[in-house]
């Protein structure tokens, strides 16, 4: 084998192994929340947000063509800051995604199938949540607003 | 061949009978880390008391809710029968049926309590004394539930503490295993000690193993052919 190729296959496999250990580092050694996809239940229907306690909510988002029903069908919707908002996340007709800008909640809308993660809103704004997945005619105007004051 | 099926029918009507089990704890967050002490509960007497009152002896911790139709009567079922083949409960360990629905009541639990014939004191159902309590309670063991119309889909466990208030380990499932309890709670009691710190990464170590010997594997076979290409 030429000299190159083999310095070049070696390096390959190296930043491989980085990048192996650094999504196990992530995972395991800074605590990173990961989304969970749940396959065994029965999708909501519509978008519900429901407060258990004060700052302490569930949030069902459903994903549809071309807009994000937060709260039977408001595409918007007002959270105290300082909340932890478990999200649930599931599409009514394709596949959608749903980005809240500002966080790291990044998450696919699969129809037959529930997302999920929890995002903590420390700070009062505006969030944006686009759709991050072409979904069809009206995929660019697909956005919601989640505001946190 | 019949009997067989029939076996995996009955196990696919059990496990259908118990649904979803939700978003699983992340042990590698909690194991090793201690549930706050000053975390208020009531027990179905309407009696106050703080986590950090137990303290001395190990807790095992069930989390349900009361109105629970499907995995919850089959988890406090299991303990009523396992229980008593493991030791006594306030006398070797505490239990604590503990309901992480925000909407249960004080009746609910008192209910729940007579249903099950519970005898409240070693074994207690309790609820967290304000919503603030429940929460920090079950985030300390990273419990968390979705709600499904009247229904929660949560996972289904027992969660066993350390004697001063550390997360020493979770017992999967609807039907606890007395061995397994056993065990639990000899590592909670510290006769048995296992890094927790470490116990994450064993899957990943035991990949990692796997993959090193294939590629090992691989390289061995390789060297022979290319032997017998030569010798050819």
């Amino acid at each position: 084998m030429d000299r190159a190729e083999k310095l070049g296959l070696t390096m390959a496999l190296i930043l491989l192994l980085v990048f192996f250990s650094l999504i196990v580092y992530a995972a395991k050694g800074l605590k990173i929340d990961i989304p969970t996809c749940i396959t065994d239940v029965e999708p909501f229907k519509e978008g519900k947000l429901i407060k258990h306690a004060d700052k302490r909510y569930e949030l069902h988002l459903l994903a549809r063509m071309w807009l994000f029903d937060f709260d039977k069908g408001a595409t918007q919707i007002k959270i105290p800051a300082g909340s932890v908002v478990d999200i649930y996340v599931t599409s009514r007709d394709v596949v959608h995604g749903v980005h809240i800008n500002d966080t790291n909640f990044n998450i696919m809308a699969i129809p037959g199938t529930v997302g999920y993660m929890r995002v903590k809103f420390k700070k009062p704004g505006t969030y944006h949540v686009v759709c991050h997945e072409f979904c069809g005619v009206g995929h660019h105007a697909m956005e919601g607003k989640i505001i946190v004051e | 061949m019949i009997p067989l099926l029939l076996l995996l029918l009955l196990f696919s009507y059990l496990s259908a009978q118990t649904g979803s089990t939700g978003i699983p704890p992340n042990e590698a967050k909690t194991l090793g880390t201690y549930v706050p002490e000053d975390i208020t509960l009531v027990d179905a007497q309407g009696k106050e008391f703080k986590l950090g009152d137990l303290k001395g002896k190990p807790i095992i911790i069930s989390p349900i809710y009361t109105t629970c139709k499907s995995a919850c009567p089959l988890i406090t079922k299991s303990l009523k029968e396992v229980i008593p083949k493991v030791g006594k409960p306030g006398e070797d360990f505490w239990v604590l049926t503990f309901t992480f629905d925000p909407k249960d009541t004080l009746e609910n639990i008192k209910e729940y309590q007579e249903r099950y014939r519970i005898d409240g004191k070693g074994w207690k159902v309790v609820m967290g004394k304000t919503k603030e309590d429940l929460f920090r309670l079950i985030d300390a063991i990273d419990f968390r539930f979705m709600t499904v119309e009247n229904e929660y889909i949560h996972p289904n466990l027992v969660v066993v503490l350390s004697p001063e208030l550390q997360i020493k380990d979770y017992l999967y499932g609807v039907s606890y295993d007395r061995l397994e309890l056993i065990n639990a709670l000899r590592l909670a009691r510290g006769e048995i000690a296992l890094p927790e710190g470490f116990r994450s990464y064993l899957f990943i170590i035991g990949m990692v193993g796997f993959v090193g010997t294939s590629v090992y594997l691989l390289y061995l076979i390789n060297r022979i052919l290319q032997k017998r290409k030569k010798l050819a």
